[in-house]
């Protein structure tokens, strides 16, 4: 399948007062038509900067990402602002988690929406109007023509995110970035979310990029998933590989920290410590001092990334690698 | 067995609220008539949707939010009937944990101080030193040193904060323990230590945990019994394995069939709820689930089911059974 979205190396450096700090290291996935990938990891991991990098959101001054983001082919880290708007909404839309933050409070919905509408799709006055109605009702809100006189406030968590979802749609992206959508929501809200994200996609053929850190959440929806450990993907695969056979001892780790639904546990697996800050990741392993597998050569020389079969690709010393290309090797 | 150590009976809070100006006011119904046993040493879970009640029934069950209507009876002692300074020296017995640590951390105080407060309050008996010497021992309890204690709170981390909130409720050696929604803010790596350091610390001091959560794999884990909440009601009730194998009320059922299971092999029939929990101000007649009821039949609209022993020590609300 020939890819939709193509990131290859993509980092992130932040500019703070203790200097240039780099959140997101050699980032690189692709994702065909239809298809979901999940990006998993714990507060701190980069995700979400890797999807704000993606959208060219990050403020210009504080934050310095290369690398390349490809779209159908077009590069898109080297547009000039005013086209990228083009791409931006138009073919890549996002959401985020807490969409009262990202809807304007002063504003009626109806007004959020055909102003996208507009912008966007050069539809004008009734016939904005009308597709802003049809969209909401697709994102299975019945009562639409009141919707659109009510203000964000007047909503609850899992209407604001449909509405949310109706303006990502309006201009039907080819990719739709959604950050942790239903990590504000109620389980049986999160069900709903989740049931029209999946309904969408079938229906107007949408990618997705969906960022989470809730395991339960990846295997119903994902496709592949990468996972993301301080700033770096760490393992990569199709979703029934990483929950049967994950490499990675994060990954493991990840997994069994979860409680299970079905079984009485006496006790719960537990990663030791916490994520470090970028200042604290070392020369070697970012997990190693966290790592139930630590070897020596994990304090001192950074993980190669071996991969198994085509799908599945680890960062890990347990593994050997296929390439040691490393500055501190001093070969 | 001996006596339960919380009785809460028929518990009630009743907010008034302006309808307009020449009518007379509604009630929102937050507790509308909640009655729960608490055996000593065991972990009862309550769970429900936002605006179910689970916050406000811990904190009205602890008196920082004065019920309506109702009894808590706290080792055979009715507290709704005692003065603020009887109410203030029993504190030392319940204590709460928050869902978001650092908005309960006073960022002005170094953790040590934090510690220090509950003990200068209610043993002011004791000296500077041995002060030090019970919050560094509480610290090392919870898995942190007393170096710690010269921290404050925006220099931890969300999981060390945590720690701190767990260590601020037990240094008094309390023997019940309300924990509201203690794990929700932090990642699944930190989770699973804190939920087995509360673990340990149960054993331990032997404590009484009501612990309130949205999430049901956690509950799952944690409690022995897990009371399901409604719009103020409780529609169910039991212990836990059996509550999870074999759900009583179409409530329970539809919030076990939502929670997204980390298995990408496993398909299952979810039962997906049409709407939203409705506003507690205009709480649906008969049966309060009835509008978004998978199940519901005639009588459920004017109704109200009671709470019913279905099977051995499970009960639930509704008109099915």
């Amino acid at each position: 399948m020939k890819p939709l979205l193509e990131v290859s190396h993509l980092s992130t450096d932040f500019h703070t007062s203790a200097g240039k700090v780099r959140v997101v290291e050699n980032v690189s996935f692709t994702l065909a038509a239809g298809q979901t990938l999940g990006i998993v990891g714990e507060s701190g991991s980069g995700k979400s900067v890797t999807s704000l990098s993606v959208m060219r959101l990050l403020p210009k001054k504080r934050a310095v990402v290369q690398g390349s983001i490809k779209l159908h082919g077009t590069e898109l880290s080297t547009l000039k602002d005013k086209e990228l708007r083009k791409v931006r909404g138009n073919k890549i839309a996002m959401i985020f988690q807490e969409p009262m933050t990202a809807l304007n409070p002063v504003f009626k919905i109806g007004n959020q929406l055909q102003e996208a509408i507009i912008q966007h799709t050069g539809k004008r006055g009734k016939q904005a109007r009308e597709l802003a109605i049809q969209l909401l009702k697709d994102v299975g809100i019945s009562a639409a023509q009141q919707m659109m006189l009510s203000y964000p406030h007047q909503l609850s968590g899992g209407m604001r995110q449909r509405v949310m979802i109706a303006m990502a749609m309006s201009c039907d992206p080819e990719v739709l970035i959604a950050d942790e959508p239903t990590t504000a929501l109620d389980v049986t809200i999160q069900a709903q979310i989740l049931d029209l994200m999946k309904e969408l996609q079938r229906k107007r053929g949408t990618a997705i990029v969906l960022i989470t850190h809730d395991l339960g959440v990846v295997a119903e929806m994902c496709d592949k998933v990468a996972v993301m450990y301080a700033g770096q993907i760490v393992e990569e695969a199709d979703v029934k590989t990483l929950f049967q056979s994950p490499k990675h001892p994060y990954t493991k780790g990840l997994l069994q920290s979860h409680p299970q639904l079905s079984d009485d546990q006496q006790r719960l697996f537990s990663i030791a410590g916490q994520v470090p800050t970028p200042a604290h990741y070392g020369d070697g392993c970012r997990f190693a001092s966290r790592c139930s597998s630590r070897m020596d050569i994990c304090d001192k020389i950074p993980p190669a990334v071996t991969s198994f079969g085509d799908s599945q690709h680890s960062r890990c010393h347990l593994y050997g690698g296929e390439a040691h290309v490393s500055a501190h090797t001093g070969s | 067995m001996s006596a339960p150590i919380l009785e809460v009976k028929n518990l009630q809070k009743h907010y008034p609220y302006k309808k307009g100006l020449f009518q007379k006011p509604g009630l929102t119904k937050a507790l509308d008539g909640v009655s729960l046993t608490i055996e000593r040493g065991e972990t009862v879970a309550i769970v429900g949707e936002s605006g179910s009640g689970k916050t406000t029934l811990g904190k009205t069950l602890l008196r920082l939010i004065e019920p309506t209507g109702g009894e808590v009876h706290f080792k055979g002692r009715d507290i709704t009937e005692l003065s603020a300074e009887q109410m203030r020296k029993l504190k030392a017995d319940m204590q709460i944990v928050f869902q978001d640590p650092y908005g309960s951390l006073d960022p002005k105080w170094t953790i040590g101080r934090t510690l220090e407060e509950p003990l200068r309050t209610h043993r002011s008996h004791l000296s500077g030193a041995a002060l030090k010497q019970e919050v560094n021992a509480m610290l090392e309890r919870v898995g942190l040193q007393p170096h710690h204690g010269e921290r404050y709170p925006h220099e931890l981390s969300g999981g060390q904060r945590q720690r701190i909130g767990i260590a601020r409720a037990l240094i008094l050696q309390p023997e019940l323990v309300v924990l509201d929604e203690p794990v929700s803010a932090l990642d699944v790596s930190i989770q699973s230590q804190i939920l087995n350091l509360m673990q340990d610390l149960q054993t331990e001091m032997g404590l009484t945990y009501l612990f309130i959560s949205h999430d049901l794999s956690v509950v799952r884990f944690i409690s022995n019994r897990v009371a399901v909440m409604y719009l103020g009601k409780v529609v169910e009730i039991g212990e836990t394995k059996e509550v999870f194998n074999n759900p009583l009320h179409p409530y329970t059922e539809a919030l076990i069939s939502a929670i997204p299971v980390p298995n990408p092999n496993l398909k299952r029939e979810r039962i997906v709820l049409a709407g939203d929990i409705p506003s507690p101000r205009n709480q649906p007649s008969g049966c309060a689930f009835h509008t978004r009821c998978p199940k519901a039949m005639a009588q459920c609209k004017t109704l109200q089911p009671d709470l019913k022993e279905i099977g051995s020590k499970h009960y639930a609300a509704c008109h099915l059974f």
